[in-house]
């Protein structure tokens, strides 16, 4: 069965395709829901939620389509591991990692959606290895160790490269015209 | 302003990152809980639910209703249904609900009409064909389980028809035959409102947002919404072995009737409360229309639905 099947059949209520889907994502949703829960919470914890995704893909089948089904498990992962911390009062990792954006931007006065697309192409336009360090850090909330064990780089290597990440995407966000080309913003 | 880069991350959308997957849950777990969890949240809400079409006093009342409709009405959802609900096991009310397997059983229960033609046509009999044999085929995962989840072999001719195994193969290959009908081949396309243009050389549907997939052969299925209502609208070519197939839920529930659109064209209308589908029978094809109305907040009437039709180029279907 291929994807754009398996969604299609799940759209119709079919249990197999479901069941299609937790055999081909569950592994990967539950090491998103686990790097981000980490060891603030149980194992049935991790079920719990894990399970929570698929049921929010079996009720939002019939809005979906098969074009990335794996980049939208992952946001659900992430959205409803976040809600678990926050429900059970846990401190979300990393909560120092604050942006000062300059009084004078623009992007608190954008809609939703243009402040996504704005941090998206921020984000995606920056180099590699720096776009996988930044992903790894600030969306799976993996640790700087695990990170450069992961990438086998120095632990120091990947610290420089989140500094420099957060520098590009506070540049990018603090800018002061919204239609400005992301990718004329200077890399420091 | 201050921003907390976390929060900046929550609508984003990530598959660029090859994460290491560990083995942290267990499949079968994730299933049971699952299905555990749609099972309770079908007793807790209505709109929750999948696939699951109300079954209780109200409803018997518009299916009385619809019967009589129905009984005098010829070439609509009858004309393509795969199966009458209590013709394949007894009904399981909704209230006798207690298990993710009575949810299963009872969703199991519905009916489901083709998409590919009327009774009787190759493209129909075909589709009936294969979803009998799918559905006694591998009924443990025996079979699936030893296939993995790495492509196959068999993806690029068959990746229209789920297949997982030569004798799956073998069996697409088999029915195609015995029904003179052509695989749905050369891989998906994927569709927008302005691909779609290009290939009719007009929109497929006035003011709709549209998006899904294709074949080479014309087939194709697009998600979208007109007017604020959600619908899926798909195209199946005559000729071609194609599989999908619709819940309706009970055929009873539907008041149906006959409607020229008035760019002309013939089509068969069916409306009930949780959805409402469009039949088409063309010269080189068979289109229908799923709306979604138990995903929106809006009711529909006959006239929005026929209006809904009028907005449809069936000329360059």
């Amino acid at each position: 069965m291929n994807e754009a099947k398996a969604l299609a059949l799940l759209k119709k209520g079919d249990e197999e395709a479901l069941e299609w889907f937790i055999d081909k994502y569950g592994a990967y949703v539950g090491t998103v829901v686990s790097n981000i829960l980490q060891s603030s919470m149980t194992h049935e914890d991790i079920e719990e939620v894990t399970a929570d995704v698929f049921v929010t893909l079996w009720q939002s089948a019939e809005k979906l389509y098969p074009l990335n089904l794996k980049g939208y498990l992952s946001r659900v992962a992430r959205s409803l591991s976040m809600q678990k911390l926050r429900d059970k009062a846990t401190e979300l990792p990393l909560d120092e990692d604050i942006l000062i954006l300059d009084d004078d931007s623009e992007f608190d006065r954008l809609a939703q959606e243009d402040q996504d697309n704005m941090v998206r192409n921020a984000v995606y336009s920056m180099p590699q290895p720096d776009k996988e360090i930044f992903l790894r850090f600030y969306y799976y909330c993996q640790s700087v160790s695990v990170i450069a064990k992961q990438m086998q780089m120095n632990p120091s290597t990947v610290k420089t490269k989140l500094k420099r990440g957060r520098e590009r995407l506070r540049v990018i966000l603090s800018k002061k015209t919204k239609g400005d080309d992301l990718n004329e913003s200077t890399y420091s | 302003m201050k921003v907390h880069i976390h929060e900046l991350l929550n609508n984003i959308e990530d598959s660029s990152v090859n994460l290491e997957e560990q083995n942290v849950v267990s499949s079968e777990r994730i299933k049971e809980l699952t299905k555990m969890k749609i099972t309770n949240n079908n007793s807790g809400s209505k709109r929750s639910k999948k696939g699951a079409v109300t079954v209780c006093i109200a409803v018997a009342v518009v299916a009385a209703l619809g019967a009589a409709t129905y009984a005098a009405f010829g070439g609509g959802l009858d004309s393509v249904l795969f199966n009458k609900a209590s013709e394949e096991q007894p009904p399981i009310a909704e209230s006798d609900i207690k298990t993710s397997d009575d949810y299963f059983a009872y969703a199991g229960n519905l009916e489901y009409i083709s998409l590919q033609g009327y009774t009787g046509t190759p493209e129909y009999l075909a589709a009936k064909e294969w979803r009998q044999f799918e559905s006694g085929y591998d009924t443990d995962f025996k079979i699936l389980e030893a296939a993995g989840n790495d492509t196959s072999e068999w993806d690029d001719k068959y990746g229209a028809y789920g297949v997982y195994s030569q004798e799956m193969a073998d069996k697409v290959d088999e029915i195609a035959a015995k029904y003179d009908l052509t695989l749905h081949e050369g891989g998906l396309e994927d569709l927008d409102e302005k691909v779609l243009e290009e290939k009719f050389g007009q929109t497929v549907m006035n003011d709709a947002l549209l998006g899904g997939y294709g074949y080479k052969d014309g087939t194709f299925s697009v998600d979208g919404e007109f007017d604020g209502y959600p619908i899926q609208l798909g195209r199946v070519m005559k000729g071609t072995f194609d599989t999908v197939y619709l819940n309706i839920g009970s055929s009873s529930s539907y008041e149906e009737w006959n409607y020229t659109t008035k760019s002309g064209a013939n089509v068969t209308l069916c409306l009930s409360k949780d959805k409402a589908i469009i039949l088409a029978d063309l010269e080189n094809s068979f289109v229908s229309v799923n709306v979604l109305l138990r995903f929106c907040d809006k009711t529909m009437d006959k006239a929005q639905l026929e209006n809904m039709a009028d907005n449809i180029n069936f000329a360059v279907l």
